[in-house]
């Protein structure tokens, strides 16, 4: 039966994911914007007998807005970010042939500045190992399927399936 | 599970935040926005209790406000002593009979009013506001007075805004002492 191989990563993805990091920087932009536009609009609307509550306005819109969008910048724009620093390391990677029984566990990890990664116990001829699998390509790598995969920096790349089973 | 595991970890970005936050547009709020330079506002001190200094500026902003003048402050500086800096910059004030001697040296000469005008040296230094003996007096709305003492309105000598008076600036110091002998 013929093997082929599935590929987790790809060139291509690296533009998408840059198009998708500029997309996410527009939204907490523009909610960057809207946030302090509201606060300038809630001041310049304040006069003696509305003070307090446009205080109250303005320090609730702005700690509001002020968390959507560390939460933008930190969840989306630098997930994207390290996603496409990963990428570019994975396909500039040397390759290596990795083989036995693989079998996910249930940790995963996140390094700082990193992505999220999980954890893939690899058993065979007596030995033990661990490989990672990007959390984004879990979804793509069932190890069940295969007895081959190939890894670059410790993650796995590819992995080798019989014809059948794609 | 993961996920609120990653917003725990920055929780102290959050934090952080809604401290900043809160202290920048708290001093953005009373330094700028409800708070101006002295040639752009009319200041009173009063020497008297103020239940509600906003609703005595809210009485007072009523009208059109004289052109150039973006707000009224009003104080009570029963807590400050006349000699501390924050007073004296102040444009009108409010004085108690038992306070004029401590105070009489900042005030500026005004025109005559009535009978019971401040007078010293022949000149006139404030017009009265409470009249201890029939109790009588305007702004008693928003003003407490010590029925005991007679109260006085007086401009400061050094005011920007009492040009009719001494020559300097506007008048707006005029128009709102003027406002504030109508209030009820």
């Amino acid at each position: 039966m013929e093997r082929k191989i599935v590929e987790l990563y790809s060139a291509a993805e690296i533009d998408s994911l840059r198009k998708k990091r500029r997309v996410w920087i527009v939204v907490t932009a523009v909610i960057g914007a809207l946030t302090l536009g509201l606060c300038i609009w809630f001041c310049a609307k304040t006069r003696t007998q509305n003070a307090p509550q446009m205080l109250r306005n303005t320090l609730l819109t702005s700690l509001i807005g002020g968390w959507i969008v560390i939460t933008l910048l930190h969840f989306c724009v630098e997930d994207c970010t390290c996603a496409i620093a990963h990428t570019e390391a994975i396909l500039s990677g040397e390759r290596e042939t990795v083989a036995g029984t693989f079998a996910y566990k249930k940790e995963y990890t996140r390094v700082k500045r990193g992505v999220t990664m999980r954890s893939v116990a690899v058993s065979g001829a007596g030995r033990t190992a661990l490989l990672q699998v990007y959390d984004a390509k879990e979804k793509r790598f069932d190890p069940a399927r295969t007895h081959l995969v190939y890894s670059v920096h410790g993650f796995v790349v590819a992995y080798e399936v019989e014809d059948a089973d794609l | 599970m993961r996920i609120f595991k990653r917003i725990l970890s920055q929780l102290h970005r959050y934090v952080f935040w809604a401290i900043l936050s809160t202290i920048f547009w708290a001093w953005i709020f009373w330094a700028f926005v409800t708070d101006t330079l002295p040639r752009n506002k009319v200041e009173l001190y009063a020497h008297a209790e103020i239940p509600s200094e906003r609703d005595m500026t809210v009485a007072l902003e009523a009208e059109p406000l004289p052109e150039g003048i973006r707000l009224i402050k009003v104080h009570s500086y029963s807590y400050v002593m006349f000699d501390s800096e924050t007073p004296t910059h102040a444009d009108l004030y409010i004085v108690s009979e038992s306070d004029v001697a401590e105070g009489v040296d900042g005030f500026g000469v005004m025109p005559a009013r009535n009978e019971g005008d401040l007078v010293r040296d022949g000149k006139v230094y404030g017009w009265r506001v409470y009249d201890a003996k029939t109790g009588e007096g305007c702004a008693s709305s928003y003003l407490t007075f010590d029925p005991n003492e007679n109260y006085y309105l007086c401009v400061n000598v050094n005011s920007k805004h009492a040009a009719a008076w001494n020559g300097s600036g506007d008048d707006a110091a005029i128009e709102i002492a003027g406002r504030i002998l109508e209030l009820p």
